[in-house]
């Protein structure tokens, strides 16, 4: 489909400089060819102020460390330091778990939500939407205070319903493992309505001759829902992975408000780790090393996930 | 159709969605208790289910402590006027990027996507340094301009644009319609869908962007409501009351918003990529 | 024509961006107009940036020509603005700025022209005002002075009176460690209650707290990692016993301690001075219930003194009017009347040793069970041991909870955990 979208836009491009020349001979300045690029000056011009200088300069400062306050060129040092940094190999363990384990979790129930709000059953459909999209837009303030109140050991709501089904107190920030687990807990409740509304988007967009045709073929809810429904949802669901995982690979609020990356580093993430080196530890030059190691690393997955189901975009 | 589902059908589908806002708005309800209380009552076992009658005085406190009634004006100054802004550069943008052939295209919007991959910590400071030197420290244009080419943003309007047809534009073309005037007019008019889901997006970032406007903003007259929440945070006294209080007020305009441009918003927000 | 129709459009989005520019508020002080005139921005937090705010009435009878501004972030978010302006050579800092001492090293150490030395400025002579240990946390490691004094932390544990008695446990025999482990397991047995709150996996500050009042600290006086010293273990022994006889609860942050502390699940707290206020503020319905004694003893030496967080003024280099932040600070930390606002208001325990003849600290509080507590607490000032803190403090601290937590929930042996922590910091730091 892409490639005949190429050949169709190359013939209107034909016809546009057909009436592109026709306007010149007003004596206009903008035509349908210069309009591109001047339908894209802001924000390009933008993206170079504001984006293009810091990018190079905070890269620039991955060669460089800090002497008494002054920026001095120390090559390729921090690089390797990073490639012998056992806490930086751990944060990338880390991060990689989180993102394993979180971003299959969290699609699949947004899925389910999106499907079930989006079957003709459900009726108050926008007291759902609203009520599942309200994680997303707190404040971050706000939600951490809450989770940290509702995830006390001792004292937390959580645990205190827990222990009215009879089981033991969990700790939610001291141990290890169910660190783990409570930041993707908070990941989850924080941003599976937003994927839902994405998804619920997908499905409302699904043509309705489709089921409509296949039900005068015969075919049943499920057969539908498997051969019309996840099909056509196909470009949305790569859409919100490729999304999950940038986030998940950048993820830094909540281990940064909720445990700091511990215990024993175990919920240490690798943005959480640049930030401590870089504002904790002033090590601005290390701090961007790990920036762009992050950087390559988004990049080659990215790529990978899209080559995965066939580039698109 | 209706009766397809028999009631145990409904039952469990209903519950399913009733735990699921539970979960999703149980801690919102809780923020809203905590504002009607006084401080220290938000840590009693069992927590409070109930309104208290403490939410004027909260609110009076926290217009004390904060200025509150110009730290939302700040704020929605701010997230208003970037949201108008960055809508119009995403669309403007995106329609060059879906509907034109032209040099470097591609290229550029490959570097677009890739400055989604950055994170924000790092730039953070060279960002700083280029403010200081425009002397533009402690200025609302700070805040605003630095993401108005909001990469996302730019990225949903080229998939939204894609699916206008491009007979509208030529036929527009052959009356003698300027390529401004078929951008206002006809392409912004046909994809007010997508420019809500857009703005929503946007407004969401600068509503509850934190760090950069605490980094870049000094005085208190200036802050926004994050960065003002943030200070309720001390170390050795907290008044949960007023933080709960500024919390719930935090999260209101966004609702709204998204009440008012939700219909919008679910068929806008991706309805170009899927007609591909 | 129709060129013209889109100017609106451009220049709508120039303008928009060019009044915002112009919407925005002046920075900081440009008139420097004779050594002690003009406008002065200070950043500090919560109660401290309050009492900065109402010393600035007296401030100004004394220098009538000195406007000062103050204003209130919350304390990371200091840092934070503090770290990237520093970063960016010293641009967008106010002219006075509070940190806590354990910060100071770090900031000093790595930003070494970013701070005026007060030294220079003549502020030796003030030295004998202070108690020993505040004035080694506000010097460089040259001996001059890099920040001004203002409050500290002396240690001490608070408790509930209420519990004590219930379990008939004597207060006044609590003189060691082990008296403290002796008494929680009664309190433990009588009312069920833990004995102190512990973020075990991310806050050392009783360990640390051990360590001061054995005179050492994470570093010893080289600056070099010292935390497999004879103190350092002794101190990780005892919170271990504490944690093994099931005393220690396990809190989250410091939203955790206070809940733990109002809802009256723990039977005591060893904490900064400070705490008082913290006390109060969310528990008022336990007046009369607390009470406060002195640390316990480790039985091998040391004292039953040390101090928990404390914070002082700096002025950063880049500031310019070095003369009225000069003035401002030199007045704010000296004057005892200005000092004594911020502590009879807001509980923020003044260093200016003068301070304590205020008939204030000899009055009984009878929300701490008609106690002297502060004369208490001020007795103990001069009496903590002063200690080496370094650039590493952070860093320090990190590990050592993590140290703690594979201790305490891991069951591992405390000096195995404390060696391979110090060799782990010495990576660090190196």
């Amino acid at each position: 489909m892409a490639r005949l979208d190429k050949v169709e836009s190359g013939k209107h491009f034909k016809k546009r400089v057909l009436v592109g020349r026709l306007s010149k001979t007003n004596g206009k300045l903008v035509t349908p060819k210069t309009a591109p690029f001047i339908f894209i000056a802001p924000a390009v011009l933008l993206l170079f102020a504001f984006t293009l200088y810091p990018v190079i300069s905070s890269f620039l400062l991955s060669f460089q460390t800090l002497v008494e306050g002054e920026r001095v060129f120390s090559g390729l040092d921090n690089y390797t330091r990073l490639f012998h940094d056992p806490l930086f190999y751990q944060s990338l363990i880390n991060t990689f778990q989180l993102l394993i384990v979180q971003v299959p979790i969290m699609l699949f129930i947004a899925l389910t939500i999106a499907v079930t709000l989006h079957s003709p059953i459900v009726k108050m459909n926008s007291f759902f939407r609203i009520s599942f999209f309200m994680p997303a837009i707190t404040a971050l303030v706000a939600a951490s205070i809450i989770f940290m109140i509702l995830l006390d050991e001792n004292y937390g709501l959580v645990n205190y319903v827990l222990s009215l089904i009879r089981v033991e107190k969990i700790p939610w920030f001291s141990d290890p493992l169910w660190a783990k687990v409570a930041i993707i807990i908070v990941m989850t409740w924080r941003w599976t309505g937003y994927n839902m509304i994405i998804f619920l988007a997908g499905l409302q967009n699904i043509p309705h001759e489709l089921y409509e045709a296949a039900s005068i073929d015969g075919a049943g809810k499920i057969s539908k829902f498997f051969h019309i429904t996840i099909p056509q949802l196909k470009p949305i669901f790569i859409f919100t992975v490729v999304l999950s995982t940038i986030g998940t690979l950048q993820l830094f609020d909540e281990p940064f408000i909720l445990t700091e990356g511990g215990p024993n580093n175990a919920t240490m993430t690798i943005t959480l780790y640049l930030y401590l080196n870089g504002f904790k530890y002033f090590d601005f030059g290390y701090a961007s090393a790990i920036a762009y190691v992050l950087v390559l690393i988004i990049g080659m997955i990215s790529w990978f996930q899209l080559k995965l189901v066939g580039d698109r975009d | 159709m209706r009766n397809q589902y028999s009631l145990l059908n409904k039952i469990v589908i209903y519950s399913f969605l009733l735990i699921g806002v539970i979960i999703s708005i149980g801690p919102f309800y809780w923020m809203f208790i905590g504002a009607t209380h006084p401080s220290g009552e938000i840590f009693n076992i069992p927590p409070q289910l109930l309104p208290g009658d403490y939410l004027v005085e909260n609110f009076i406190s926290l217009q004390e402590s904060l200025g509150m009634l110009k730290i939302i004006w700040n704020s929605l100054f701010i997230a208003l006027t970037f949201t108008v802004l960055s809508t119009l550069i995403s669309a403007a943008a995106g329609y060059a990027f879906a509907k034109f052939q032209f040099k470097g295209r591609d290229k550029i919007f490959f570097m677009l996507l890739l400055t989604i991959m950055i994170p924000y910590q790092v730039t953070l400071i060279p960002l700083f340094e280029l403010m200081v030197s425009l002397e533009w420290l402690n200025t609302y244009s700070a805040v605003i301009l630095p993401n108005l080419a909001f990469p996302f943003g730019i990225y949903l309007m080229r998939q939204n644009m894609k699916s206008i047809p491009d007979s509208l534009i030529e036929a527009a073309r052959i009356d003698g319609a300027g390529e401004f005037r078929i951008f206002f007019t006809i392409v912004l008019a046909t994809m007010r869908p997508a420019l809500a889901a857009v703005a929503i997006f946007l407004f969401m970032f600068q509503w509850n962007n934190f760090i950069w406007p605490l980094v870049i903003l000094n005085s208190s007259e200036m802050f926004t409501l994050p960065v003002a929440l943030s200070s309720l945070i001390g170390m050795a006294r907290v008044d949960y009351g007023q933080l709960m209080l500024g919390a719930t007020l935090s999260t209101l305009p966004i609702m709204i918003f998204f009440l008012i441009l939700q219909k919008q918003f679910i068929s806008g927000i991706l309805g170009g990529s899927v007609k591909e | 024509m129709k060129k013209v129709k889109h100017l609106p459009f451009i220049i709508g989005i120039l303008s928009c961006l060019i009044l915002a520019s112009c919407s925005s508020g002046k920075n900081g002080s440009n008139n420097v107009e004779g050594k002690t005139a003009g406008e002065i921005t200070i950043w500090g937090w919560d109660v401290a940036a309050d009492t900065l705010e109402l010393a600035t009435e007296k401030f100004n009878e004394r220098y009538p020509d000195i406007k000062v501004k103050v204003e209130n972030f919350n304390s990371d978010d200091v840092y934070e603005k503090l770290t990237v302006g520093l970063a960016a050579r010293g641009s967008g800092l106010p002219d006075v700025l509070l940190m806590e001492d354990e910060r100071i090293p770090s900031y000093t150490n790595q930003f070494p022209k970013g701070f005026v030395n007060l030294s220079k400025l003549g502020y030796d002579k003030y030295e004998e005002r202070f108690s020993p240990s505040k004035v080694k946390s506000v010097k460089n490691d040259k001996g001059e002075f890099i920040a001004a004094p203002w409050d500290v932390g002396p240690a001490g544990v608070f408790y509930r009176v209420d519990y004590f008695e219930e379990a008939g446990v004597d207060p006044d025999s609590i003189k060691t460690w082990e008296d403290y482990i002796e008494a929680g397991k009664k309190i433990k047995k009588i009312t069920g209650t833990k004995l102190l709150p512990i973020d075990i996996s991310k806050y050392d500050g009783v360990f640390h707290m051990m360590l001061q009042q054995q005179g050492v600290s994470y570093f010893n006086e080289k600056g070099e990692a010292a935390i497999t010293s004879d103190e350092a273990i002794r101190a990780m022994s005892v919170i271990r016993d504490l944690y093994k006889n099931d005393l220690v609860a396990n809190i989250d942050g410091w939203d955790g301690i206070v809940t733990a502390t109002v809802n009256g699940k723990v039977a005591s707290v060893p904490y900064g001075v400070w705490y008082t206020g913290t006390i109060k503020d969310q528990a008022p319905d336990q007046k009369g219930k607390w009470d406060v004694f002195y640390l316990p003893k480790f039985k091998e030496g040391g004292t039953r003194y040390a101090n928990v967080g404390g914070s002082s003024l700096l002025i950063p280099s880049s500031t310019n009017n070095k003369e009225a932040a000069y003035s401002f600070v030199e007045f704010f930390t000296t004057d005892v009347e200005t000092q004594m606002l911020g502590f009879k208001k807001y509980g923020l325990f003044p260093s200016l040793l003068k301070t304590y003849d205020d008939p204030f600290f000899n009055e009984e509080s009878d929300y701490f069970n008609n106690s002297k507590i502060f004369q208490m607490f001020a007795e103990s000032v001069p009496e903590v041991p002063p200690i080496t803190i370094t650039k590493d403090f952070a860093r320090a601290s990190r590990t050592v909870s993590n140290a703690q937590a594979a201790v305490l929930l891991e069951g591992e042996s405390v000096e195995r955990e404390l060696d391979q922590a110090e060799e782990k910091l010495e990576n660090e730091i190196k």
